[in-house]
């Protein structure tokens, strides 16, 4: 297999959602693993505490870490401070510094998580309701 | 039985309560700092939880943060490791009231020890040999507290009873020191401890650090494991651990081992936990208990065959103690070295990235680590990087295995103390065995003047 093979296979494992891909031809065999050398069952900023994130939000780790916003604490997600409520922001939406964004319950207290900067909520990448851990990127805010 | 753990703690300590888990089929999740994201250990847990940044207070020993990691993650036990929150009563409580299991005894067990005088008072109603002391706390009045220490007999030490770690504590050798070292020491309490409780005790010159350690279920049932000997110390920090302790006499060895099993039933003891005691003029004297796991736990689990990680989990899980006492029978002798990431000559700690890691092997070794080449060792941790653990039919065998193993074993990229514990495990005195705990210190500074 020539290197100009491996590398399209490469790139397609990359841009696809296999997370692991093996060929076997005649004698050689490739593996090719996007998981990481330690091992792990997940890319870090995704929690393995959560269902994995719907199809329809696209990978964190693909996104300039300088827009995202990332959750202060461990808890759960949540878009509103109640079910009823109006979701804080929307994507599309104009922020401003100190804007609520989300609240996150972490042992049945309720804690507001206030935008750091001023921006656009180009996407929210997780579901309400879902559990986050520290660090996790919440939304992608563009200058 | 539990099904899910949260560790709330990293290194060796948490891939050892992962193995443990694992093998009881007990699902798990390793809670981790910023700084540990990429430790190869985390892949064992069944789920990870990010709890915070590196700084341990906003992680490991961020209540909130591992409270709610485990209640995302549908965990029903939590088990505290060592150091950390392992001893605070204030989260044994909270995880209790959060309906999940603290594996670890009750809060007001860990109250009750935390506090040395209350500890003191309830081991010597329990029948435990203590340390003649003032009987309380001390009074404010110099002479009273002259009284005291005249009674006892100088050199006595003055303890802060919120104190530990080697802090707040004087000794105090002649009358007039007296009244300046109470006035200081309580200053140092207030400050460091906000509580300038103070207590006295007989001062021990040249005693040995010999600790029992025990297993009880809370339910009626507890027995001893034997004894080990942790005497050789650099700075109050243990470095080399064995059992059985040398030159103990076997009826002394059992008496005590009986009572403080005993005094584990009577105050209703769950979990493992070990009593530390000075061995000074063939007498025990009892210092402190942890209520904890503690991290020279595998030579007593060598010389006993019994996996204590594993007793801790069953009791947690609400068992009764599985083990009695006419089932223990120590064999062999074994012998822990920590290993930390520290420059040997200065003692500074040496963090930074594992170039190359290679384990001693062969008959007789344990190593228990979560190092990997590759990986880093934060500097925002304690040190210890690995426990090469040995195990010899008798003394001399496990010494000769340990000499090896620390030859064999490999660690670049940083600095370590493998240099030190190979000049301790060639020392005359260690090789004896049965030396005090002032040993090292005073070994290492004779080596400096001859250099």
């Amino acid at each position: 297999m020539d290197l100009d093979k491996i590398e399209e296979l490469i790139r397609l494992v990359d841009e696809s959602t296999v997370t692991e891909l093996e060929i076997q031809e005649e004698e050689t065999t490739i593996r090719i693993s996007k998981i990481g050398p330690a091992g792990y069952g997940s890319e870090p900023g995704s929690p393995s505490v959560a269902p994995r994130p719907t199809a329809r939000k696209s990978r964190p780790d693909k996104k300039d870490p300088k827009k995202l916003f990332r959750s202060p604490m461990v808890g759960s997600f949540y878009r509103s401070s109640n079910e009823e409520d109006a979701p804080f922001v929307n994507e599309g939406q104009q922020v401003e510094k100190g804007q609520p964004l989300c609240v996150i319950e972490a042992l049945k207290m309720l804690n507001m998580v206030e935008s750091d900067r001023d921006g656009m909520i180009e996407e929210i990448l997780v579901d309400s309701g879902q559990a986050v851990e520290y660090g996790q990127p919440l939304f992608v805010i563009r200058d | 039985m539990l099904s899910k753990v949260l560790i709330a703690n990293r290194g060796e300590i948490a891939l050892r309560i992962l193995r443990a888990c694992r093998e009881l089929g007990i699902g798990t999740v390793a809670a981790y700092s910023e700084a540990d994201r990429d430790q190869s250990y985390l892949s064992l847990a069944d789920q990870t939880v990010c709890i915070g940044p590196a700084p341990a207070d906003k992680s490991y020993l961020n209540m909130t943060a591992l409270l709610s990691a485990a209640d995302i993650a549908g965990a029903d036990g939590i088990h505290p490791g060592y150091g950390f929150l392992s001893e605070s009563d204030t989260f044994a409580d909270l995880v209790e009231k959060a309906g999940l299991t603290f594996i670890g005894p009750r809060a007001e067990t860990i109250r009750l020890m935390g506090d040395k005088i209350s500890a003191k008072l309830s081991m010597r109603e329990a029948g435990v040999p203590c340390i003649p002391d003032s009987g309380g706390p001390l009074p404010d009045s110099v002479s009273e507290a002259a009284d005291i220490a005249a009674r006892l007999g100088y050199p006595i030490i003055i303890k802060a009873s919120a104190g530990g770690g080697g802090r707040g504590m004087r000794v105090v050798c002649r009358p007039e020191e007296l009244a300046k070292k109470i006035s200081s020491t309580r200053q140092e309490a207030k400050l460091a401890f906000a509580d300038d409780t103070l207590y006295m005790e007989k001062y021990l010159e040249y005693p040995r650090h010999i600790e029992y350690q025990v297993l009880g279920d809370g339910q009626g049932h507890a027995i001893h494991l034997g004894e080990r000997d942790c005497s050789m110390q650099r700075r109050n920090q243990k470095l080399v651990e064995e059992s059985p302790a040398p030159h103990l006499p076997d009826d002394q060895r059992l008496k005590m081992g009986r009572i403080v099993a005993e005094a584990c039933v009577r105050i209703g003891y769950r979990g493992a936990g070990t009593f530390e005691f000075l061995y000074e003029n063939n007498e025990f004297h009892f210092i402190e208990m942890n209520t904890r796991l503690q991290v020279e736990h595998p030579v007593t689990e060598w010389v006993t065959g019994v996996d204590l990680v594993k007793q801790q989990l069953l009791i947690g899980s609400g068992h009764c103690l599985e083990l009695d006492q006419s089932m223990i029978h120590p064999q062999g002798h074994a012998i822990e070295c920590r290993i930390n990431a520290e420059d040997p000559k200065t003692v500074f700690p040496s963090a930074g990235r594992i170039t190359n890691f290679h384990s001693p092997g062969g008959p007789g070794i344990r190593v228990d680590s979560y190092m990997s080449r590759g990986c880093l060792v934060p500097a925002q941790y304690d040190s210890l990087v690995a426990k090469l653990v040995v195990y010899g039919h008798d003394r001399q065998s496990a010494i000769a295995r340990m000499q090896t193993a620390l030859k064999e074993m490999k660690i670049e990229g940083i600095k370590t103390n493998i240099p030190l514990q190979q000049h301790i495990l060639s020392d005359p005195g260690y090789l004896k065995g049965g030396m005090n705990i002032h040993y090292l210190e005073q070994m290492l500074k004779a080596g400096d003047r001859t250099v």
